[in-house]
């Protein structure tokens, strides 16, 4: 009887394991800044070099920060979603401009249309090292006191906005006094 | 001549990815330093394509990562603190060999416990094989040897 029952077991156990496995994507990475102060930067802005962008600028709203770049193709594709955010709510988008040429990125929001407020212009990446960026285009969250609350990997979609980006930013913007410490209490997901 | 002369231009072409990928790279001066550099871009992960070594990725983040963890090291930053620095962005997946803790047992300790149920099983069987190999069923009986002796009379060597 157990000689029967026993392999069927494990292969039941094992197809339950790989079933679960099947979901999981191994390109999903935990970002370990959630629920931490945005990491510090000084950069001077794409559209006017003299101007500086640096972290200040998250504090006293919830603000979207999206790193991308001209040479990215898929940010090509989520451009017309942000100038649609931009145009219809009232989110303060910052651009990360990552590893890109001014002149190139320039270009860019001149035909496509700029939905950001400030952009930084990370040259050479080092600010999208800190931030832990690993490929473009990535969105973060940053909560009214700079905190940052959340970070989508890949291209906004009207799905990721709808169930997960604007209900999170609505809760932010209710509970303006949940502090950064109160967030560290805890553990990040 | 020629053909010959040939081949070896074509092989020497094979030759070209063992050049370094880094393009302008700081050079140590110190050969503990490099050796350090060369272990530690070994242990550490490219979060662009996972499956490869910060040594052997020539994605554009890793090229950063490299110059980064080449600098640190130049600067005299300690293993534990340019892992540190890396673990603090990208999450301890970054690491290759990642710390023993809590949360790593079963990634750790897993395919131990998995060999030692699998020597255990083996084991029982064995058991169990051996136990029925030497029980006294296996003897012939008093009818059996009779046939035995008989089959054997017939046949005379």
């Amino acid at each position: 009887m157990l000689r029967a029952i026993l392999p069927l077991a494990i292969f039941a156990v094992l197809s339950v394991f790989l079933y679960i496995g099947l979901q999981l994507d191994p390109n999903e990475k935990e970002s370990t800044l959630i629920d931490k102060a945005a990491p510090a930067f000084n950069a001077p802005q794409l559209e006017d070099s003299t101007k500086v962008l640096n972290e200040q600028a998250f504090q006293g709203k919830v603000s979207l920060f999206n790193a991308w770049a001209s040479w990215c193709v898929t940010c090509r594709y989520e451009h017309p979603l942000l100038m649609q955010l931009a145009q219809q709510t009232d989110i303060p988008i910052y651009g990360l401009n990552y590893k890109d040429k001014a002149a190139d990125a320039l270009k860019v929001l001149q035909r496509q249309g700029n939905p950001y407020i400030a952009n930084a212009f990370d040259q050479n990446g080092r600010i999208g090292m800190d931030w832990g960026v690993i490929g473009t285009p990535e969105t973060f969250v940053v909560d009214q006191n700079g905190v940052v609350r959340y970070k989508h990997v890949g291209p906004l979609t009207v799905e990721v906005l709808q169930e997960t980006v604007l209900p999170l930013i609505k809760r932010l913007r209710e509970t303006p006094n949940a502090n950064a410490n109160a967030a560290n209490d805890q553990p990040p997901a | 001549m020629l053909k010959k002369l040939i081949l070896m231009l074509c092989l020497l072409g094979l030759a070209a990815p063992s050049l370094a990928i880094d393009n302008d790279p700081q050079q140590f001066a110190d050969p503990i330093a490099e050796a350090r550099y060369k272990e530690l871009i070994k242990e550490l992960r490219c979060m662009v394509c996972p499956n490869q070594p910060l040594s052997d990725s020539e994605a554009s983040l890793a090229q950063d990562l490299r110059s980064e963890v080449r600098h640190l090291v130049l600067q005299g930053d300690s293993n534990t603190e340019i892992k540190g620095f890396l673990v603090q962005r990208y999450g301890e997946s970054v690491l290759y060999r990642p710390p023993v803790e809590s949360k790593t047992f079963l990634l750790w300790f897993g395919p131990a416990v998995l060999l030692f149920i699998a020597f255990l099983t083996l084991l029982y069987f064995i058991r169990r094989q051996a136990r029925t190999v030497t029980t006294a069923d296996t003897a012939l009986s008093e009818a059996e040897q009779e046939k035995l002796q008989q089959v054997l009379n017939q046949h005379p060597q």
